[in-house]
């Protein structure tokens, strides 16, 4: 599922700034496309980690989950470091000529710990709506909630600044300072929402925390698009896109977007209809 | 897309085109096995419905949901995977030309990912909830998948079936001219035939291995190729496809190139072989597949996928958009200003192991060679500049490639000025010489002379067959 969530964003991303895309892509070449092969074993193993056989001896369950969890952790990273490059075209030619296979910069620390630590209330959101009905696990989420808001906000502060002061400029300027105060108001409507929730989470608390995460998530990527608008030529995209623009379906694809979003609500509303499973 | 130079990698003796090739290959099977799988199984589930008798449905569904289970790990998993690879991969060979079928073609990208998504929504509620689901929904949710991704086949095709005819477009404003193209229909049907008889035969493959009673296997068995039917039509299909595709592309497949010809024996043979053999259990009704006889004939089927989508890939040369983009990035409008400028003059990419060679024009030859070549050919591996033209003269190679695109249709104009061609010349004939420390420079007036008289020869057009 979140790959194929993952394939729209990335597809824009190739259309808007293409060259660094590709470029960072063929630089880091075969250990960019590691993440494949990465995402493959990932998802095997995790299947692998729910059969019975995997479960039934504890350190083979904790070592395949912990290799699959580094398969996605690793992925991470590689989008992490091939963003960084894309934005760095000065870094190119000498990266090619050196043969280099990594680019590790000390940029890359921050900003893969914003991303990672940034995961965990998003995880929280999800498991609050997935054990609304558990109390006893309730205390646990909203500290979960809590605790992973406090280390992204550390984690945020550190990249501000590591940034370069350019880029710096940019996120806390005009462009960028809106969806970073949109991202920073979203997230203190979080904490407020789970500091309501450490007795028992209620809907309300739930739908609070949703809509501040919501507003962090899109107040972030800005924020993170807007560093990169930084670091290409506008003036001479901007003719490209409306090259680009012209390709006509537009129409036709909101037509798509509607219809299949409607088949899709109606395929899951069909998972209602599902007898329960028997216990046992 | 405006000409831009990227990082040309150097994958040693492995050409480019086989990795790509070979993820290719690998997720076309996967993914025509996923859309046939999905037709199969919408089909068997309205078979099941028709029958009167209840254990026979009882039995149909429990076959599917284990078969679906499969399908989902297998092809569903591996083949949205495999899709992601084909993508970077085709980066990784040729930015430009995925540069170009983006900006042509987004908002239908856009169109089929919302495709993508319905097939995968619709497939995982199957996958999830389809044991406990009464049938008319399955049949549904069945239905939805395929259609879904069936669609997903639909798009695709037309952006692909367009590298090859694109007719008449001129660019992203005729989006519809491009897309419904000469080849678009007959590619369409053929993969659809694909589709099903893989579906099919996989079905035969799985039942094989499930702990089925030996009348209900049979059944199946049964039931599942009547699919493989359509295979009647591929022939015709096939000559339709052949029909509307360029002049020099069809000679090559009929014998002009002898690596094409070949491919495309494979494809028919194996095609034929899986043909035949469901023609024969149509008329003899106690023939049925065992577990040897239909992994063959998935076998087959895959060396039939592997020689058709190489001849899909081959006779596009020298184009990855005909008439538009050739294989190594450059368009047909570029080629003079390239040879008034030099081909890489502006190339910002050093040379990743410039001490390997010997001297500044052996440098330059091999920066003429990675822009110009080494999509299609290695140094001295598979298809090695060192094994086309290592025997020849110094005559033999300036005076070829300068005519590059009569030497062989499947090859675009050189695109540089004589100073590079003549240091391509060096560097070819300094790798065949084992790469020695020590390599003299050639700097004959006259000899610069003769290339350029060459080169205004050949001209900047495309050549013959
Ligand atoms: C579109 C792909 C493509 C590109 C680009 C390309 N070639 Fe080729 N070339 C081929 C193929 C395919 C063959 C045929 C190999 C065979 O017959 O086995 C070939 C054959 C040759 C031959 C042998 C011709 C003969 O008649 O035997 C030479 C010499 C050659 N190429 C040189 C070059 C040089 C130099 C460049 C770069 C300036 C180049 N090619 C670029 C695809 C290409």
């Amino acid at each position: 599922m979140a790959i194929t969530a993952g394939v729209a964003p990335l597809l824009f991303v190739q259309i808007l700034y293409r060259e660094g895309f590709y470029t960072a892509n063929l630089l880091l070449g075969p250990r960019w496309m590691a993440i494949v092969p990465a995402l493959i074993i990932g998802f095997y193993l995790l299947y692998l980690a729910k059969t019975d056989r995997v479960r039934a001896a504890r350190w083979l369950a904790v070592t395949v989950s912990a290799v699959a969890v580094g398969c996605f952790v690793f992925v991470g990273y590689s989008f992490t470091e091939n963003h960084l490059l894309s934005v760095a075209p000065s870094a190119w030619a000498g990266f090619y000529g050196d043969g280099s296979i990594a680019y590790l910069v000390p940029a890359a620390a921050p900003r893969y710990a914003m991303f990672f630590l940034g995961a965990f209330p998003t995880l929280a959101v999800g498991l609050g709506w997935q054990l609304r009905g558990e109390p006893s696990v309730h205390r646990a989420v909203a500290h979960l909630g809590i605790g992973s808001l406090a280390a992204s906000a550390a984690a945020l502060a550190v990249w501000l600044l590591t940034l370069p002061d350019g880029h710096r400029d940019h996120v806390l300027g005009t462009a960028g300072g809106v969806w970073l105060g949109l991202a920073v108001a979203g997230g203190v409507l979080q904490a407020i929402a789970w500091a309501m929730s450490r007795g028992g989470i209620t809907r309300v608390g739930l739908l609070l925390a949703t809509a501040g995460l919501t507003a962090t998530l899109l107040g972030m990527t800005c924020v993170r698009e807007v560093v990169r608008l930084a670091s290409v030529d506008i003036a001479a995209m901007a003719q490209q896109h409306a090259h680009s623009a012209r390709s006509g379906g537009l129409l036709l694809f909101l037509v798509f977007l509607v219809v299949n979003g409607g088949l899709i609500a109606w395929a899951i509303a069909q998972a209602r209809k599902a007898t329960p499973v028997p216990p046992g | 897309m405006e000409l831009t130079y990227f990082p040309i990698h150097d994958y040693g003796p492995v050409m480019k085109g086989m990795v790509i090739g070979g993820v290719g290959i690998f997720h076309v099977f996967l993914a025509q096995f996923a859309i046939g799988g999905g037709m199969v199984m919408a089909w068997l589930q309205w078979s099941a419905m028709r029958t009167k008798d209840p254990q026979v449905t009882a039995d149909i569904r429990t076959f599917l949901d284990g078969y679906f289970k499969i399908l989902v790990l297998v092809s569903f998993v591996l083949g949205a995977l495999t899709g992601v690879a084909m993508w970077f991969t085709s980066i990784q060979v040729s930015p430009r030309t995925i540069g170009s079928m983006l900006d042509a073609f987004h908002w239908l990208w856009a169109i089929e990912w919302t495709f993508f998504s319905l097939e995968i929504v619709a497939g995982y509620v199957f996958y999830r909830y389809g044991p406990r689901l009464p049938d008319a929904t399955r049949l549904a949710l069945l239905g939805l998948y395929s259609i879904a991704s069936w669609f997903s086949l639909f798009w695709i095709n037309g952006i692909l079936s367009w590298q090859l005819t694109p007719g008449a477009w001129q660019g992203p404003e005729d989006v519809w001219v491009g897309f419904f193209n000469a080849s678009f229909w007959p590619s369409l049907f053929f993969r659809t035939v694909v589709c099903l008889t893989l579906g099919a035969l996989a079905v035969c493959v799985v039942v094989n291995t499930m702990d089925v009673a030996e009348a209900r296997r049979r059944d199946l068995i049964r039931r599942a190729s009547t699919l493989l039917t359509p295979m009647a039509i591929m022939p015709a299909l096939g000559a339709w496809f052949l029909a509307v595709i360029p002049d020099d592309s069809r000679s090559w497949v009929l014998g002009g190139s002898p690596t094409m010809t070949n491919f495309l024996a494979i494809a028919v043979g194996a095609s034929t072989l899986i043909g035949l053999y469901a023609v024969a259990m149509r008329f003899r009704r106690n023939l049925t597949l065992n577990i040897a006889t239909s992994a063959l004939l998935v076998a087959l089927a895959f060396g039939a996928t592997a020689g058709g989508e190489f001849v899909r890939e081959g006779v596009r040369k020298p184009y990855t958009v005909r008439n538009h983009l050739y294989s190594n990035s450059i368009t047909p409008g570029e080629i003079a200003r390239l040879r008034a400028r030099g081909s890489v003059t502006a190339d910002p990419y050093p040379l990743s192991d410039p001490e390997r060679y010997p001297n500044d024009q052996v440098r330059l030859g091999a920066k003429v060679y990675r822009f110009q070549c080494s999509v299609c050919h290695t140094q001295t591996g598979v298809n090695g500049l060192t094994h086309v033209a290592g025997s020849w003269t110094s005559e033999q190679k300036r005076l070829n490639f300068s005519h590059l695109q009569q030497t062989r249709g499947f090859m675009p104009p050189f695109a540089g000025n004589a100073e590079e061609l003549e240091a391509l010349v060096q560097f070819t004939e300094w790798l065949a010489a084992d790469e020695p420390a020590q390599w003299p420079l050639s700097q004959d007036p006259a000899t610069t002379a003769q290339i350029e008289a060459w080169l205004v020869d050949s001209g900047t057009q495309r050549g013959g067959h």
